[in-house]
Protein backbone atom coordinates (compact mmCIF):
# COMPACT_ATOMS: atom_id res chain seq x y z
CA UNK A 1 0.00 0.00 0.00
CA UNK A 2 1.49 3.34 -1.07
CA UNK A 3 1.17 6.33 1.19
CA UNK A 4 -0.66 8.29 -1.50
CA UNK A 5 -3.32 5.59 -1.64
CA UNK A 6 -4.16 5.89 2.01
CA UNK A 7 -7.69 7.13 2.51
CA UNK A 8 -7.97 10.86 3.11
CA UNK A 9 -8.42 10.53 6.85
CA UNK A 10 -5.28 8.40 7.14
CA UNK A 11 -3.23 10.84 5.09
CA UNK A 12 -4.45 13.72 7.24
CA UNK A 13 -3.49 11.79 10.38
CA UNK A 14 -0.04 10.90 8.99
CA UNK A 15 0.46 14.52 7.95
CA UNK A 16 -0.46 15.82 11.36
CA UNK A 17 1.88 13.28 12.94
CA UNK A 18 4.72 14.52 10.72
CA UNK A 19 3.92 18.15 11.44
CA UNK A 20 3.82 17.39 15.15
CA UNK A 21 7.27 15.86 14.96
CA UNK A 22 8.62 18.84 13.05
CA UNK A 23 7.12 21.11 15.68
CA UNK A 24 8.57 18.93 18.41
CA UNK A 25 12.01 19.22 16.83
CA UNK A 26 11.70 22.99 16.86
CA UNK A 27 10.53 22.84 20.49
CA UNK A 28 13.43 20.56 21.37
CA UNK A 29 15.81 23.13 19.95
CA UNK A 30 14.24 25.78 22.17
CA UNK A 31 14.41 23.41 25.14
CA UNK A 32 18.09 22.68 24.56
CA UNK A 33 18.71 26.38 24.10
CA UNK A 34 17.04 27.04 27.45
CA UNK A 35 18.65 24.20 29.38
CA UNK A 36 22.13 24.94 28.11
CA UNK A 37 22.05 28.67 28.57
CA UNK A 38 21.92 31.55 26.16
CA UNK A 39 24.39 30.12 23.66
CA UNK A 40 24.66 26.58 22.37
CA UNK A 41 28.35 26.10 23.01
CA UNK A 42 30.31 22.89 23.36
CA UNK A 43 31.36 23.99 26.84
CA UNK A 44 27.74 24.18 27.92
CA UNK A 45 27.03 20.69 26.54
CA UNK A 46 30.12 19.39 28.31
CA UNK A 47 28.97 20.98 31.53
CA UNK A 48 25.54 19.39 31.26
CA UNK A 49 26.49 15.85 30.32
CA UNK A 50 30.11 15.42 31.33
CA UNK A 51 30.41 18.02 34.05
CA UNK A 52 28.96 18.11 37.54
CA UNK A 53 25.27 18.66 38.13
CA UNK A 54 26.18 21.82 40.01
CA UNK A 55 28.09 23.41 37.14
CA UNK A 56 25.58 22.09 34.64
CA UNK A 57 22.76 23.84 36.48
CA UNK A 58 24.74 27.07 36.79
CA UNK A 59 25.36 27.03 33.05
CA UNK A 60 21.80 26.01 32.24
CA UNK A 61 18.49 26.11 34.03
CA UNK A 62 19.78 28.15 36.98
CA UNK A 63 21.82 30.57 34.89
CA UNK A 64 19.39 33.43 35.43
CA UNK A 65 20.23 33.34 39.14
CA UNK A 66 24.01 33.38 38.64
CA UNK A 67 25.22 36.88 39.36
CA UNK A 68 28.36 36.74 37.23
CA UNK A 69 29.93 34.12 34.92
CA UNK A 70 33.02 34.31 37.09
CA UNK A 71 30.99 32.59 39.81
CA UNK A 72 30.73 29.50 37.60
CA UNK A 73 34.47 29.61 36.97
CA UNK A 74 35.09 29.67 40.73
CA UNK A 75 32.98 26.54 41.17
CA UNK A 76 34.54 24.78 38.15
CA UNK A 77 38.04 25.46 39.42
CA UNK A 78 37.10 24.28 42.89
CA UNK A 79 35.80 20.98 41.52
CA UNK A 80 38.84 20.55 39.28
CA UNK A 81 41.06 21.07 42.33
CA UNK A 82 39.33 18.29 44.24
CA UNK A 83 36.36 20.11 45.81
CA UNK A 84 38.03 20.56 49.18
CA UNK A 85 36.55 22.04 52.34
CA UNK A 86 39.20 24.77 52.23
CA UNK A 87 38.29 25.72 48.70
CA UNK A 88 34.63 25.76 49.65
CA UNK A 89 35.27 28.08 52.57
CA UNK A 90 37.51 30.35 50.50
CA UNK A 91 35.16 31.04 47.62
CA UNK A 92 32.41 28.59 46.80
CA UNK A 93 30.43 29.23 49.98
CA UNK A 94 30.11 32.91 49.05
CA UNK A 95 28.91 32.00 45.56
CA UNK A 96 26.29 29.64 46.97
CA UNK A 97 25.08 32.29 49.41
CA UNK A 98 24.91 34.94 46.73
CA UNK A 99 23.12 32.89 44.08
CA UNK A 100 21.66 29.67 45.46
CA UNK A 101 20.80 29.33 49.13
CA UNK A 102 17.75 31.59 49.21
CA UNK A 103 15.85 28.71 47.60
CA UNK A 104 18.27 25.83 48.19
CA UNK A 105 18.11 25.67 51.97
CA UNK A 106 16.41 23.32 54.39
CA UNK A 107 14.27 26.05 55.89
CA UNK A 108 13.41 28.07 52.78
CA UNK A 109 9.70 28.72 52.27
CA UNK A 110 10.14 30.87 49.16
CA UNK A 111 7.79 30.10 46.31
CA UNK A 112 10.65 28.39 44.46
CA UNK A 113 12.12 26.77 47.56
CA UNK A 114 14.12 23.56 47.06
CA UNK A 115 14.51 22.34 50.65
CA UNK A 116 15.16 18.83 49.39
CA UNK A 117 18.31 19.98 47.61
CA UNK A 118 20.03 22.28 50.11
CA UNK A 119 23.31 24.00 49.23
CA UNK A 120 24.06 25.60 52.57
CA UNK A 121 26.78 23.23 53.76
CA UNK A 122 30.00 21.84 52.32
CA UNK A 123 28.61 18.29 52.25
CA UNK A 124 25.51 19.45 50.38
CA UNK A 125 27.52 21.10 47.65
CA UNK A 126 30.14 18.39 47.45
CA UNK A 127 27.45 15.84 46.57
CA UNK A 128 26.67 17.68 43.37
CA UNK A 129 30.24 17.74 42.08
CA UNK A 130 30.29 14.19 40.69
CA UNK A 131 30.92 14.16 36.94
CA UNK A 132 28.09 13.13 34.62
CA UNK A 133 24.36 12.82 35.10
CA UNK A 134 23.41 11.24 38.45
CA UNK A 135 22.59 7.51 38.19
CA UNK A 136 18.86 7.72 38.89
CA UNK A 137 18.34 10.69 36.61
CA UNK A 138 20.42 9.05 33.88
CA UNK A 139 18.40 5.82 33.96
CA UNK A 140 15.10 7.67 33.96
CA UNK A 141 16.07 9.93 31.07
CA UNK A 142 17.59 7.07 29.07
CA UNK A 143 14.49 4.96 29.55
CA UNK A 144 12.16 7.66 28.27
CA UNK A 145 14.54 8.90 25.58
CA UNK A 146 15.36 5.54 24.00
CA UNK A 147 11.87 4.13 24.12
CA UNK A 148 10.04 7.21 22.86
CA UNK A 149 12.49 8.13 20.12
CA UNK A 150 12.99 4.49 19.11
CA UNK A 151 9.25 4.13 18.49
CA UNK A 152 9.12 7.42 16.61
CA UNK A 153 11.99 6.43 14.30
CA UNK A 154 10.35 3.04 13.71
CA UNK A 155 6.99 4.59 12.78
CA UNK A 156 8.63 7.11 10.47
CA UNK A 157 10.70 4.32 8.88
CA UNK A 158 7.59 2.28 8.13
CA UNK A 159 5.79 5.28 6.69
CA UNK A 160 8.83 6.16 4.62
CA UNK A 161 8.89 2.61 3.27
CA UNK A 162 5.38 3.22 1.93
CA UNK A 163 6.34 6.55 0.34
CA UNK A 164 7.30 7.07 -3.27
CA UNK A 165 10.88 7.83 -2.29
CA UNK A 166 14.07 6.32 -3.64
CA UNK A 167 14.95 3.01 -1.95
CA UNK A 168 18.35 4.30 -0.91
CA UNK A 169 16.67 6.90 1.30
CA UNK A 170 14.17 4.39 2.65
CA UNK A 171 17.06 2.32 3.95
CA UNK A 172 19.57 5.01 4.79
CA UNK A 173 17.42 7.34 6.89
CA UNK A 174 16.24 4.67 9.38
CA UNK A 175 19.84 3.51 9.81
CA UNK A 176 20.99 7.08 10.43
CA UNK A 177 18.13 7.62 12.88
CA UNK A 178 18.85 4.54 15.01
CA UNK A 179 22.61 5.08 14.80
CA UNK A 180 22.12 8.63 16.08
CA UNK A 181 19.90 7.39 18.90
CA UNK A 182 22.47 4.82 20.02
CA UNK A 183 25.33 7.32 19.84
CA UNK A 184 23.31 9.83 21.85
CA UNK A 185 22.46 7.31 24.56
CA UNK A 186 26.03 6.03 24.68
CA UNK A 187 27.26 9.59 25.14
CA UNK A 188 24.97 10.10 28.12
CA UNK A 189 26.26 6.95 29.78
CA UNK A 190 29.91 7.64 29.02
CA UNK A 191 29.73 11.29 30.10
CA UNK A 192 30.96 10.29 33.54
CA UNK A 193 34.09 8.73 31.96
CA UNK A 194 35.34 11.67 29.96
CA UNK A 195 34.44 14.86 28.17
CA UNK A 196 35.05 13.20 24.80
CA UNK A 197 31.66 11.52 25.21
CA UNK A 198 30.07 14.89 24.53
CA UNK A 199 30.99 14.49 20.86
CA UNK A 200 28.94 11.30 20.78
CA UNK A 201 26.00 13.23 22.20
CA UNK A 202 26.33 16.13 19.79
CA UNK A 203 27.02 13.92 16.77
CA UNK A 204 24.36 11.38 17.63
CA UNK A 205 21.81 14.05 18.50
CA UNK A 206 22.50 15.80 15.21
CA UNK A 207 22.09 12.60 13.18
CA UNK A 208 18.92 11.67 15.04
CA UNK A 209 17.35 15.10 14.62
CA UNK A 210 18.32 15.23 10.95
CA UNK A 211 16.87 11.77 10.30
CA UNK A 212 13.60 12.48 12.10
CA UNK A 213 13.27 15.88 10.48
CA UNK A 214 13.96 14.64 6.98
CA UNK A 215 11.77 11.56 7.31
CA UNK A 216 8.91 13.64 8.69
CA UNK A 217 9.20 16.14 5.86
CA UNK A 218 9.37 13.46 3.17
CA UNK A 219 6.40 11.57 4.59
CA UNK A 220 4.42 14.78 4.89
CA UNK A 221 5.12 15.85 1.33
CA UNK A 222 4.56 12.39 -0.10
CA UNK A 223 1.05 12.31 1.33
CA UNK A 224 0.03 15.10 -1.01
CA UNK A 225 2.45 15.44 -3.92
CA UNK A 226 5.40 13.96 -5.67
CA UNK A 227 8.47 14.80 -3.66
CA UNK A 228 10.95 16.87 -5.66
CA UNK A 229 14.43 15.36 -6.27
CA UNK A 230 14.09 12.35 -3.95
CA UNK A 231 10.75 11.17 -5.27
CA UNK A 232 10.43 8.23 -7.67
CA UNK A 233 7.83 6.81 -10.00
CA UNK A 234 6.00 4.13 -8.03
CA UNK A 235 6.82 0.55 -8.98
CA UNK A 236 3.62 -1.14 -10.25
CA UNK A 237 4.49 -4.16 -8.12
CA UNK A 238 4.70 -2.13 -4.94
CA UNK B 1 -1.48 13.32 -8.53
CA UNK B 2 -3.09 16.71 -8.49
CA UNK B 3 -1.76 18.96 -5.82
CA UNK B 4 -4.15 20.04 -3.16
CA UNK B 5 -3.05 23.68 -2.82
CA UNK B 6 -5.13 24.27 0.27
CA UNK B 7 -3.60 21.31 2.04
CA UNK B 8 -0.11 22.36 1.04
CA UNK B 9 -0.69 25.87 2.29
CA UNK B 10 -1.91 24.46 5.59
CA UNK B 11 1.13 22.23 5.86
CA UNK B 12 3.41 25.17 5.15
CA UNK B 13 1.82 27.19 7.93
CA UNK B 14 2.00 24.32 10.40
CA UNK B 15 5.61 23.60 9.48
CA UNK B 16 6.55 27.14 10.33
CA UNK B 17 6.86 25.69 13.83
CA UNK B 18 6.42 27.37 17.13
CA UNK B 19 7.09 31.05 17.10
CA UNK B 20 9.06 32.18 20.10
CA UNK B 21 7.47 35.27 21.59
CA UNK B 22 10.00 37.29 23.53
CA UNK B 23 8.74 38.69 26.80
CA UNK B 24 8.88 42.45 26.84
CA UNK B 25 11.07 43.68 29.64
CA UNK B 26 11.45 47.28 28.55
CA UNK B 27 9.38 50.18 29.74
CA UNK B 28 9.58 53.08 27.32
CA UNK B 29 8.97 56.51 28.76
CA UNK B 30 7.10 58.74 26.32
CA UNK B 31 8.22 62.33 25.99
CA UNK B 32 5.40 64.71 26.79
CA UNK B 33 4.62 68.38 26.92
CA UNK B 34 1.50 67.66 28.94
CA UNK B 35 2.40 66.35 32.38
CA UNK B 36 -0.26 64.21 34.01
CA UNK B 37 -2.21 65.46 36.98
CA UNK B 38 -1.23 63.47 40.04
CA UNK B 39 -4.58 62.37 41.40
CA UNK B 40 -4.56 58.58 41.37
CA UNK B 41 -6.63 58.50 38.17
CA UNK B 42 -5.13 57.31 34.90
CA UNK B 43 -6.48 60.01 32.66
CA UNK B 44 -6.23 60.18 28.86
CA UNK B 45 -2.80 61.76 28.76
CA UNK B 46 -1.33 58.40 29.76
CA UNK B 47 -2.55 56.85 26.50
CA UNK B 48 0.56 58.19 24.77
CA UNK B 49 2.70 55.88 26.95
CA UNK B 50 2.91 52.16 26.21
CA UNK B 51 2.23 49.97 29.27
CA UNK B 52 4.66 47.36 30.49
CA UNK B 53 2.95 44.40 32.12
CA UNK B 54 4.77 42.56 34.89
CA UNK B 55 3.46 39.47 36.65
CA UNK B 56 4.51 39.25 40.28
CA UNK B 57 3.78 35.77 41.59
CA UNK B 58 6.51 34.70 43.98
CA UNK B 59 6.69 35.10 47.74
CA UNK B 60 9.81 35.16 49.90
CA UNK B 61 8.35 33.30 52.89
CA UNK B 62 5.27 31.70 54.43
CA UNK B 63 4.24 33.43 57.65
CA UNK B 64 3.67 31.02 60.52
CA UNK B 65 0.16 32.33 61.22
CA UNK B 66 -0.99 32.08 57.63
CA UNK B 67 -0.94 34.49 54.75
CA UNK B 68 -4.30 35.74 53.46
CA UNK B 69 -2.72 38.24 51.07
CA UNK B 70 -2.38 38.03 47.30
CA UNK B 71 -0.08 35.38 45.92
CA UNK B 72 -0.01 36.93 42.46
CA UNK B 73 -1.06 40.04 40.60
CA UNK B 74 -0.38 41.66 37.25
CA UNK B 75 1.16 45.13 37.42
CA UNK B 76 0.82 47.61 34.57
CA UNK B 77 3.30 50.48 34.45
CA UNK B 78 3.47 53.48 32.14
CA UNK B 79 6.06 56.24 32.14
CA UNK B 80 6.36 59.71 30.66
CA UNK B 81 8.94 62.45 31.00
CA UNK B 82 9.49 66.06 30.15
CA UNK B 83 12.68 68.07 30.44
CA UNK B 84 12.53 68.06 34.21
CA UNK B 85 10.54 65.14 35.61
CA UNK B 86 9.80 61.45 35.25
CA UNK B 87 6.14 60.52 35.71
CA UNK B 88 4.87 57.02 36.23
CA UNK B 89 1.49 55.41 36.72
CA UNK B 90 1.23 51.98 38.29
CA UNK B 91 -1.93 49.88 38.33
CA UNK B 92 -2.60 46.47 39.77
CA UNK B 93 -5.48 44.37 41.02
CA UNK B 94 -5.82 44.12 44.76
CA UNK B 95 -9.22 42.96 45.98
CA UNK B 96 -8.81 44.64 49.36
CA UNK B 97 -7.88 48.20 50.30
CA UNK B 98 -5.77 47.71 53.41
CA UNK B 99 -5.41 50.75 55.64
CA UNK B 100 -5.86 49.39 59.15
CA UNK B 101 -2.22 49.56 60.21
CA UNK B 102 -2.13 48.54 63.86
CA UNK B 103 -4.85 50.89 65.11
CA UNK B 104 -5.66 51.46 68.78
CA UNK B 105 -8.99 50.07 70.01
CA UNK B 106 -10.56 50.94 73.35
CA UNK B 107 -11.29 47.78 75.33
CA UNK B 108 -14.24 46.82 77.54
CA UNK B 109 -12.22 47.44 80.69
CA UNK B 110 -11.29 50.92 79.55
CA UNK B 111 -7.75 50.08 78.54
CA UNK B 112 -6.34 50.57 75.03
CA UNK B 113 -4.97 47.82 72.87
CA UNK B 114 -3.01 48.19 69.65
CA UNK B 115 -4.24 45.49 67.30
CA UNK B 116 -1.61 43.06 66.14
CA UNK B 117 -1.27 39.49 64.91
CA UNK B 118 2.41 39.06 64.26
CA UNK B 119 3.94 35.90 62.84
CA UNK B 120 6.83 33.99 64.36
CA UNK B 121 9.33 36.35 62.75
CA UNK B 122 7.69 39.36 64.42
CA UNK B 123 6.05 40.69 61.28
CA UNK B 124 2.48 41.70 60.62
CA UNK B 125 0.26 40.26 57.88
CA UNK B 126 -3.16 41.10 59.27
CA UNK B 127 -3.39 44.64 60.62
CA UNK B 128 -1.25 46.46 58.13
CA UNK B 129 -1.23 48.53 54.94
CA UNK B 130 -0.80 47.98 51.21
CA UNK B 131 2.59 48.92 49.78
CA UNK B 132 4.38 48.99 46.46
CA UNK B 133 8.14 49.06 45.92
CA UNK B 134 10.09 50.13 42.88
CA UNK B 135 13.80 49.40 43.09
CA UNK B 136 16.32 51.11 40.78
CA UNK B 137 19.86 49.98 40.28
CA UNK B 138 22.47 52.58 41.13
CA UNK B 139 25.58 50.42 41.01
CA UNK B 140 24.77 47.15 42.79
CA UNK B 141 26.49 43.92 41.75
CA UNK B 142 24.05 41.53 40.13
CA UNK B 143 21.08 43.90 39.83
CA UNK B 144 21.44 44.14 36.06
CA UNK B 145 20.67 40.42 35.81
CA UNK B 146 18.78 39.44 38.96
CA UNK B 147 16.93 42.67 39.74
CA UNK B 148 15.70 42.94 43.32
CA UNK B 149 17.01 39.43 43.95
CA UNK B 150 20.52 40.85 44.02
CA UNK B 151 19.71 42.42 47.38
CA UNK B 152 17.54 39.65 48.83
CA UNK B 153 19.19 37.44 51.44
CA UNK B 154 17.13 34.88 53.33
CA UNK B 155 18.11 33.47 56.69
CA UNK B 156 18.58 29.79 57.42
CA UNK B 157 17.90 28.42 60.88
CA UNK B 158 17.81 31.92 62.31
CA UNK B 159 21.17 32.95 60.87
CA UNK B 160 21.73 35.55 58.18
CA UNK B 161 25.23 36.32 56.99
CA UNK B 162 26.57 34.72 60.16
CA UNK B 163 24.39 36.85 62.43
CA UNK B 164 21.51 35.56 64.54
CA UNK B 165 18.31 37.12 63.21
CA UNK B 166 14.61 36.41 63.60
CA UNK B 167 13.58 38.01 60.30
CA UNK B 168 13.04 35.62 57.38
CA UNK B 169 15.31 37.73 55.21
CA UNK B 170 17.13 41.01 54.82
CA UNK B 171 17.89 43.45 52.06
CA UNK B 172 21.50 44.46 51.49
CA UNK B 173 23.94 44.78 48.65
CA UNK B 174 26.94 42.47 48.56
CA UNK B 175 29.69 45.04 48.06
CA UNK B 176 30.61 48.02 50.17
CA UNK B 177 29.65 51.32 48.61
CA UNK B 178 27.13 49.80 46.19
CA UNK B 179 23.53 50.96 46.48
CA UNK B 180 20.00 50.52 45.14
CA UNK B 181 17.36 53.25 45.11
CA UNK B 182 14.05 52.13 46.61
CA UNK B 183 10.79 54.02 46.03
CA UNK B 184 8.47 52.67 48.70
CA UNK B 185 4.85 53.71 48.42
CA UNK B 186 2.86 53.08 51.60
CA UNK B 187 -0.91 53.40 51.65
CA UNK B 188 -1.02 54.69 55.24
CA UNK B 189 2.37 56.18 56.02
CA UNK B 190 3.20 58.02 52.78
CA UNK B 191 0.09 58.19 50.58
CA UNK B 192 -1.94 60.51 52.85
CA UNK B 193 0.79 63.16 52.58
CA UNK B 194 1.15 62.76 48.81
CA UNK B 195 4.54 61.14 48.81
CA UNK B 196 6.48 57.97 48.20
CA UNK B 197 8.97 57.12 50.93
CA UNK B 198 12.31 57.57 49.15
CA UNK B 199 14.65 54.92 50.53
CA UNK B 200 17.79 53.11 49.46
CA UNK B 201 19.66 49.88 50.11
CA UNK B 202 23.34 49.64 50.92
CA UNK B 203 25.66 46.88 52.15
CA UNK B 204 25.02 47.25 55.89
CA UNK B 205 24.72 43.85 57.59
CA UNK B 206 25.24 44.98 61.14
CA UNK B 207 21.91 45.32 62.95
CA UNK B 208 23.63 47.45 65.57
CA UNK B 209 24.45 49.98 62.88
CA UNK B 210 20.97 49.87 61.36
CA UNK B 211 18.10 47.73 62.61
CA UNK B 212 16.83 47.22 59.07
CA UNK B 213 20.30 46.18 57.89
CA UNK B 214 20.86 47.57 54.37
CA UNK B 215 17.41 49.13 53.99
CA UNK B 216 17.49 52.82 54.91
CA UNK B 217 15.58 56.05 54.41
CA UNK B 218 17.12 58.80 52.34
CA UNK B 219 18.45 61.79 54.20
CA UNK B 220 15.67 63.88 55.69
CA UNK B 221 15.59 67.28 57.31
CA UNK B 222 12.19 66.90 58.94
CA UNK B 223 8.75 65.36 58.75
CA UNK B 224 7.97 61.69 58.27
CA UNK B 225 5.96 59.19 60.30
CA UNK B 226 6.17 57.90 63.84
CA UNK B 227 4.21 55.51 66.04
CA UNK B 228 1.32 57.05 67.90
CA UNK B 229 2.21 55.54 71.24
CA UNK B 230 2.59 56.90 74.74
CA UNK B 231 5.96 56.63 76.48
CA UNK B 232 4.86 53.58 78.45
CA UNK B 233 3.27 52.05 75.36
CA UNK B 234 -0.11 51.58 77.01
CA UNK B 235 -2.18 54.02 74.96
CA UNK B 236 -2.08 56.51 72.07
CA UNK B 237 0.09 59.57 72.49
CA UNK B 238 -2.07 61.77 70.28
CA UNK B 239 -5.52 61.93 68.77
CA UNK B 240 -7.26 63.92 66.04
CA UNK B 241 -8.59 67.31 66.99
CA UNK B 242 -12.00 66.10 65.96
CA UNK B 243 -11.93 62.90 68.00
CA UNK B 244 -12.30 59.39 66.61
CA UNK B 245 -12.55 60.05 62.87
CA UNK B 246 -12.16 56.45 61.73
CA UNK B 247 -9.04 57.29 59.73
CA UNK B 248 -6.12 54.95 60.17
CA UNK B 249 -3.51 57.66 60.09
CA UNK B 250 -3.22 60.89 62.04
CA UNK B 251 -1.88 63.91 60.23
CA UNK B 252 0.64 65.64 62.48
CA UNK B 253 -1.05 68.92 61.67
CA UNK B 254 -4.32 67.55 63.07
CA UNK B 255 -2.85 65.91 66.17
CA UNK B 256 -3.51 67.01 69.72
CA UNK B 257 -2.41 65.34 72.96
CA UNK B 258 -4.44 62.25 73.82
CA UNK B 259 -7.27 62.68 76.28
CA UNK B 260 -9.27 59.59 77.03
CA UNK B 261 -12.88 60.61 76.61
CA UNK B 262 -13.63 57.72 74.25
CA UNK B 263 -16.05 54.84 74.55
CA UNK B 264 -15.51 51.09 74.20
CA UNK B 265 -14.75 50.09 70.62
CA UNK B 266 -13.52 53.50 69.50
CA UNK B 267 -10.57 53.37 67.17
CA UNK B 268 -7.60 55.72 66.97
CA UNK B 269 -4.76 55.68 64.42
CA UNK B 270 -1.56 53.85 65.27
CA UNK B 271 0.61 56.16 63.20
CA UNK B 272 1.22 59.91 62.94
CA UNK B 273 2.23 61.14 59.50
CA UNK B 274 3.61 64.29 57.98
CA UNK B 275 5.41 64.99 54.69
CA UNK B 276 9.09 64.14 54.56
CA UNK B 277 11.29 67.19 54.19
CA UNK B 278 14.56 66.94 52.37
CA UNK B 279 15.72 64.21 49.96
CA UNK B 280 13.49 61.52 51.50
CA UNK B 281 10.52 63.49 50.18
CA UNK B 282 11.80 63.71 46.60
CA UNK B 283 8.93 61.71 45.10
CA UNK B 284 5.41 63.11 44.91
CA UNK B 285 2.59 60.62 44.54
CA UNK B 286 -1.17 60.29 44.65
CA UNK B 287 -2.99 57.00 44.78
CA UNK B 288 -6.53 55.70 44.67
CA UNK B 289 -8.05 52.29 45.30
CA UNK B 290 -11.25 51.80 43.33
CA UNK B 291 -13.13 48.68 42.25
CA UNK B 292 -10.32 46.40 43.35
CA UNK B 293 -7.55 48.28 41.57
CA UNK B 294 -4.80 50.42 43.01
CA UNK B 295 -3.69 53.30 40.78
CA UNK B 296 -0.54 55.11 41.89
CA UNK B 297 0.77 58.15 40.05
CA UNK B 298 4.20 59.51 40.87
CA UNK B 299 6.55 62.25 39.86
CA UNK B 300 10.26 62.66 40.50
CA UNK B 301 12.88 64.98 39.08
CA UNK B 302 15.03 63.26 36.47
CA UNK B 303 18.06 64.19 38.53
CA UNK B 304 18.24 65.06 42.19
CA UNK B 305 20.87 67.11 43.92
CA UNK B 306 20.05 66.73 47.59
CA UNK B 307 22.48 65.61 50.25
CA UNK B 308 23.90 62.15 49.41
CA UNK B 309 21.93 62.10 46.15
CA UNK B 310 24.62 60.17 44.26
CA UNK B 311 24.53 57.36 46.82
CA UNK B 312 20.79 57.31 47.52
CA UNK B 313 19.04 58.24 44.27
CA UNK B 314 19.03 56.84 40.76
CA UNK B 315 19.92 59.69 38.42
CA UNK B 316 18.27 59.74 35.00
CA UNK B 317 20.98 62.07 33.77
CA UNK B 318 21.47 60.53 30.33
CA UNK B 319 18.20 59.93 28.53
CA UNK B 320 20.03 57.78 25.99
CA UNK B 321 20.83 55.20 28.66
CA UNK B 322 18.67 52.43 30.08
CA UNK B 323 17.89 52.11 33.78
CA UNK B 324 17.35 48.74 35.44
CA UNK B 325 14.50 48.27 37.88
CA UNK B 326 12.35 45.71 39.68
CA UNK B 327 9.04 45.85 41.53
CA UNK B 328 7.23 44.23 44.43
CA UNK B 329 3.66 44.40 45.74
CA UNK B 330 2.89 44.16 49.46
CA UNK B 331 -0.70 43.18 50.22
CA UNK B 332 -1.53 44.20 53.77
CA UNK B 333 1.84 42.85 54.81
CA UNK B 334 4.85 44.25 56.59
CA UNK B 335 7.57 42.43 54.68
CA UNK B 336 5.98 39.59 52.71
CA UNK B 337 5.55 40.61 49.08
CA UNK B 338 4.91 39.24 45.63
CA UNK B 339 7.87 39.74 43.33
CA UNK B 340 9.26 38.67 39.97
CA UNK B 341 12.52 37.08 38.92
CA UNK B 342 14.92 38.98 36.71
CA UNK B 343 15.14 42.64 35.84
CA UNK B 344 13.26 45.22 33.78
CA UNK B 345 14.63 48.36 32.15
CA UNK B 346 13.42 51.87 31.55
CA UNK B 347 14.25 53.64 28.29
CA UNK B 348 13.45 57.22 27.38
CA UNK B 349 11.88 57.93 24.00
CA UNK B 350 13.29 60.98 22.24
Amino acid sequence: MRLKRFVLGARVAVSLFAVTLLGALASAELLIYHSLGETLEVSAVKAKYAGSLLVSAMHGSMYEYVTEDESIVIVEEWIAAGATQQGYDDGVKAVMEEDCTNCHSRSSTMTDAMPGMPLTRFEDVKKLTVRGLPGGKLLMQLHVHIFALGVIVLILSLLLAAADIGRLWQVLLPIVGFLGLWMDAAGWVLGSVGEWAVWLIMGGGGLLAAAIGLMSLLVLLDCWLRVPLLGRIPDPED
Amino acid sequence: MKMNKGAIAGIAILCAGPIAVAETTTLVSAKTDTPPTLDGVMEGVWEQAQPLEIMVDKLPYEPSNGYPGMKATQVGIRAMHDSENLYMVIQYDDPTESLMRSPWVKQTDGSWKQTADKDSTGHENTYYEDKFALLWDIDARGFGKKGCGAACHLAEDGMNNGIADTAPGRKYTTRDGQTIDMWHWKSVRSAPVGQIDDQYIDSTTDPAANKNWGRKGDTKTGGGYKNNKSEDGSQPASMPKSGATGDHWLLASEAVPFEDNFKEGDVLPGIIVSPFEGPRGDIAAQAMWKDGIWTIELQRKLTTDGENAAEQDVQFADLGETYDFGIAVFDNSQINHVYHDGVYELKFAE
